[in-house]
């Protein structure tokens, strides 16, 4: 298992850059101590290419260091680390995961909270906060994930619809109304999904519940709160607005493009900061009339913010090699490494120089708007959000819920109880 | 038996090769029924058939277009984008070796294996017979990820991570393939294998000299089967495999597949195109094995 | 199916050794099989047995909480909705393409068709495609927006309805998906089943003045019986565990109100994105336990009736 090949992907150019020594985000390591061995790897598409271009800087420091990155598909990485700790051999030094599931592997991972204070001022918030559980920092994010929504200006101005007039989602609502009165139906405001939870968290985000569906101790579940009741009914109105284009399909971002690209919808309710550039790789015909704005608030003046799920690499308690490990990490990470990343992706990124490099540029897609600048606001604005145990059922129970509601056959109150019965019941919170 | 093409009933099975029926057949006037005959095996080849030509289509359309309506009968423009993509993102062409190393030693494994161990529950009396057999029978019916992890604990003890070993050995206790070789042998004629160990053959003689000629159309079944099911596998080499030059093409579609957050639907279905042609080109040839006539030709 | 051979009196084998090993034989022939299926197939079985009687979440093997999984799946309605689903795509699909199956086999056989081999190459063509794949063509053949289906419906008056996320229509959907991609598999078993039936059955028939239809009912079909009870009981396993078309076409959630999700789903769902791996094993016995009495139904009806 030698130096992977992928190297040649990431642009060889990114490498002699990184060869130049990354000096940001490294305590110098004592060279004295020759170290040897290997360090591996895992990631999916679209994660680990950052620590794949630091490859030939980490060897300057480290020569005797063979580093092994291995990919596989987000599913399997998940099962694989899960079988490594549990078997209690095989697992790497570094592995990429979803954020949703940390606190699945937590016991088999090494706690980084010993580093926190250092690389405080290197990530954009709230990342530092996501990556850990119950006061400990568990990984680093590649990527931060703020969302807001993005709207077709030509066709917004063709209806008379303005971005300074929506202020709360109801006023979207009504905008739907106007909108389809007024293009006979032939063209809908928006999208959506009857299960959509990821709505949900946007709004749960802006009514102050950090953890979505728990409580700040994750020992509670707040779906039945007045707030996240509130929340479903938002989601009602916005359902039954004569602009909303229900079930569209069955995949949110997938089928989105879709609708996007033959303009029946006219904006995107959800877009977290990774989804423009599939906009640009998959409908670049539309170049130039795309604006990205905030989330409305709930209620007039309230927050504008919502969060998504990052990927984070952790570190496996298993690795012999941890310190050299959180030097990989930082690298790949932050700096030349999250530029490497950036490049090949366009994901906006969690290193905050970056961001701030890139808060400057305006964005052609979104004819000219200064989209990064807008996303950084919104990332600042966000909450400490965190990710408990048992958050992808809880995702899913409320989901099934959430169909319920908005098809009538409940009202929100009664919904949202039974959607936190059930939690309660399955994921042994109160 | 001579009898002329004519007054042969139609639905006549395993009673002569086809090569004999090409030569002595006459083409006698059309009837209304086999005109609608013909029109159903058309309709349903049809059916069988648009999807799969969707997926040929789109893999030789431009990446971008693949969302786009019409699809068109014939890719305007035709591009090798996603295979050019596919191969770039992936190790598919060792990847396609090993698949194909992969079935063929399970294949031959497996059909050895079942096809003895079958045979013996069919034909050969034994305390605790049924028993055993039931025993196997109900191991099948239990979904198959319940005992992944185990499995992966119990491999990463005797240090089969990583190795073609922990694919193919499991494998071989095959329960499927048991069960199919059995219901088969059921129907190898008693007869025969009496007379055969009047004549003083051994057991094992028997089995392989009598019995695995007359069940020539089992064994080409099996063989197709275990191809398949180990070329399209891709739980187990997901959890097993580690290193890339070991992985199969299902692996290498479910890596491609997804870049970031999104998935790739296009360059899968390209890969997959490409996976289907040794299946499809080793059906085409095997087929004849599991058609012709055979135990005509034991009764002589 | 008596032959015309006359069978002399058995000899008695005189060496000991032979009869011996006539005995041990069955043993050894087996012995291969059985001991990799102990080693890989029995003992991680007999180890989930015991996860089910813990409360095993991602790492850590929790408490011994003995029936309470259980106790939370059959009060599950859940667990109900994806029984209710997979029994309904069972009605729906195995005994259609077990028909299917055997019709073309007989047809594609008979030395009337021409271009046999071709039809049951295309017949076969679905099968070779991998489960995934099957999925995503489905997904995109009924996709409301730019799926081949709705633009066949359209000149038959039906608007284009997104038939993927509509609960009346999802479960139709996964069986004609299901139809597609195994009934050729059907096929080749049924086939292969076709060429045990001596030809000189048919001949007696034949002479006997029997017509087609009547040679496949009283020919045909008890001859295939052991060959037709397999395919009914492996398709009967397989409903049950079926998981990645309906994960590709519905996500792992089944869908609006829950329409599309099966046991197979359900039991992927819980064990491999929740990781509640006592939960899980739960699930697996109660469903193996269903599949017992499923397959042992069809077994017993089917070697009931004598010929």
């Amino acid at each position: 298992m030698g130096i992977s090949r992928r190297q040649l992907l990431a642009g060889s150019a990114v490498a002699a850059a990184g060869a130049l020594g990354s000096t940001r985000g490294l305590t110098a390591a004592p060279r004295a101590a020759a170290q040897s061995g290997t360090l591996t790897v895992w990631g999916w598409a679209g994660t680990y290419e950052g620590i794949q271009s630091q490859i030939q800087a980490f060897n300057q420091k480290h020569p005797d260091i063979m580093v092994n990155v291995q990919t596989f598909d987000y599913e399997t990485v998940h099962t694989n680390l899960l079988n490594a700790i549990v078997a209690g051999t095989g697992a790497p030094d570094l592995c990429a995961i979803d954020v949703v599931r940390l606190t699945q592997y937590i016991d088999g991972l090494v706690d980084l909270s010993a580093h926190r204070a250092e690389y405080e001022d290197y990530f954009v918030p709230p990342t530092l906060d996501l990556g850990s559980y119950q006061g400990k920092l568990y990984g680093l994010a590649t990527d931060s994930e703020p969302v807001g929504v993005l709207y077709r200006k030509d066709i917004w101005d063709q209806y008379g619809i303005a971005e300074e007039d929506i202020e709360t989602w109801a006023d979207l609502a009504e905008a739907g109304n106007k909108l389809n009165q007024d293009s006979g139906g032939s063209v809908s405001l928006y999208g959506m999904l009857a299960n959509q939870y990821q709505l949900y968290e946007v709004l749960a985000v802006e009514q102050g519940f950090t953890g979505y569906y728990f409580d700040e101790t994750d020992t509670k579940v707040i779906v039945d709160d007045p707030k996240a009741i509130a929340a479903a009914e938002v989601m009602k109105q916005l359902w039954d607005s004569k602009g909303a284009l229900q079930n569209f399909g069955t995949d949110y971002y997938d089928d989105s493009i879709v609708v996007l690209k033959s303009s029946q919808a006219a904006s995107l309710l959800v877009s977290p900061a990774w989804f423009p550039f599939y906009l640009t790789e998959q409908i670049p015909e539309q170049s130039g009339k795309w604006r990205l704005m905030r989330a409305p608030a709930i209620e007039p003046g309230g927050p504008r913010v919502g969060y998504q799920v990052p990927t984070i690499f952790v570190m496996p308690s298993q690795s012999q090699q941890q310190d050299l490990a959180w030097e990989f990490e930082i690298m790949g990470t932050t700096g030349d490494g999250a530029r490497a990343l950036f490049d090949l992706t366009h994901i906006l990124p969690a290193d905050a120089g970056l961001l701030e490099e890139l808060e400057s540029q305006p964005d052609e897609y979104f004819g000219g708007q200064k989209t990064f600048e807008l996303w950084g606001e919104i990332a600042r604005d966000s909450p400490k959000v965190f990710f408990g145990t048992g958050f992808t059922e809880a995702q899913a129970i409320l989901g099934n819920h959430l169909q319920q509601i908005l098809n009538g056959e409940k009202s929100a109150e009664d919904g949202m109880h039974e959607a936190a019965e059930e939690m309660r019941a399955k994921l042994n919170k109160s | 038996m001579a009898t002329s093409a004519r007054t042969r009933p139609r639905f006549v099975a395993g009673a002569q090769t086809e090569k004999d029926t090409a030569i002595t057949e006459q083409r006698p006037r059309v009837r209304a029924t086999d005109l609608l005959i013909y029109a159903v095996l058309i309709l349903a080849a049809l059916a069988f058939l648009v999807p799969f030509y969707w997926m040929v289509v789109s893999s030789f359309r431009p990446t971008a277009q693949f969302f786009q309506l019409p699809i068109p009968l014939v890719p305007n423009p035709p591009s090798l984008e996603n295979f050019e993509t596919l191969f770039a993102r992936s190790k598919y062409g060792r990847g396609l070796l090993n698949s194909a190393f992969l079935a063929i030693v399970s294949v031959i494994l497996q059909v050895w294996f079942c096809a003895l161990a079958g045979y013996t529950f069919a034909k050969l009396r034994f305390r605790g017979r049924d028993a055993l057999f039931v025993g196997i029978l109900t191991t099948m019916m239990i979904p198959l990820g319940v005992g992944l992890i185990p499995n992966f604990i119990i491999m990463a003890r005797i240090g089969w991570v990583d190795t073609y070993r922990a694919l193919i050995v499991p494998g071989i206790a095959n329960a499927f393939g048991i069960f199919w070789m059995r219901q088969y042998c059921l129907s190898v004629p008693d007869e025969l294998l009496d007379a055969a160990r009047v004549d003083g053959a051994g057991e094992f003689g028997i089995f392989s000299r009598i019995v695995l000629p007359v069940i020539r159309p089992a064994l080409a079944s099996l063989a197709i089967f275990v191809f398949l099911s180990s070329w399209n596998d891709f739980l187990q080499p997901l959890v097993f495999l580690r290193s890339e030059d070991k992985f199969t093409v299902q692996l290498w579609l479910s890596i491609v597949d997804r870049q970031g957050n999104m998935s790739q639907p296009a360059i899968v279905m390209a890969g997959s195109l490409l996976a289907s042609i040794p299946i499809v080109a080793m059906f085409a040839v095997l087929q004849r094995h599991f058609i012709a006539g055979l135990t005509a030709g034991s009764v002589k | 199916m008596a032959l015309a051979l006359p069978i002399p009196a058995r000899r008695e084998t005189a060496h000991p050794l032979d009869r011996g090993w006539r005995r041990a034989a069955p043993y050894v022939f087996i012995s291969p099989f059985y001991l990799i299926f102990l080693a890989f197939g029995l003992l991680p079985i007999v180890f989930s047995l015991g996860v089910s009687l813990y409360d095993w979440r991602g790492t850590t093997p929790g408490a011994f909480v003995g029936a309470a999984n259980f106790q939370v799946l059959l009060h599950d309605p859940i667990f109900y909705t994806a029984l209710r689903n997979t029994v309904f795509v069972w009605l729906g699909s195995v005994p259609p393409m077990i028909v299917l199956a055997l019709v073309f086999a007989v047809l594609l056989n008979s030395q009337r068709v021409r271009f046999r081999s071709v039809f049951r190459t295309v017949y076969f063509l679905p099968v070779v495609t991998s489960l995934v794949i099957t999925g995503l063509i489905f997904k995109f053949l009924f996709n409301p927006n730019f799926g081949l289906m709705n633009r066949l419906l359209e000149p038959l008056g039906i608007a284009p309805t997104n038939m993927l996320a509509d609960p009346t229509w999802m479960k139709p959907v996964l069986i004609l998906a299901l139809l597609w991609r195994w009934t050729g598999n059907d096929m080749v078993i049924m086939l292969a089943g076709l060429q045990s039936i001596p030809g000189d059955l048919y001949e007696a028939a034949r002479v006997d003045g029997a017509s087609g239809p009547q040679t496949f009912w009283h020919i045909t079909v008890p001859l295939m019986r052991p060959v037709i009870l397999f395919d009914a009981i492996i398709s009967t396993i397989g409903t049950f565990n079926l998981f990645a078309e309906p994960f590709v076409l519905f996500g792992q959630d089944g869908g609006i109100g829950q329409a599309g999700l099966v046991t197979g789903t359900l039991l992927y769902k819980n064990a491999f994105v929740y990781f509640k791996f006592g939960y899980g094993a739960a699930l697996a016995w109660v469903l193996a336990l269903i599949i017992f009495v499923l397959s042992m139904t069809q077994l017993k009806l089917g070697s009931r009736e004598a010929d």
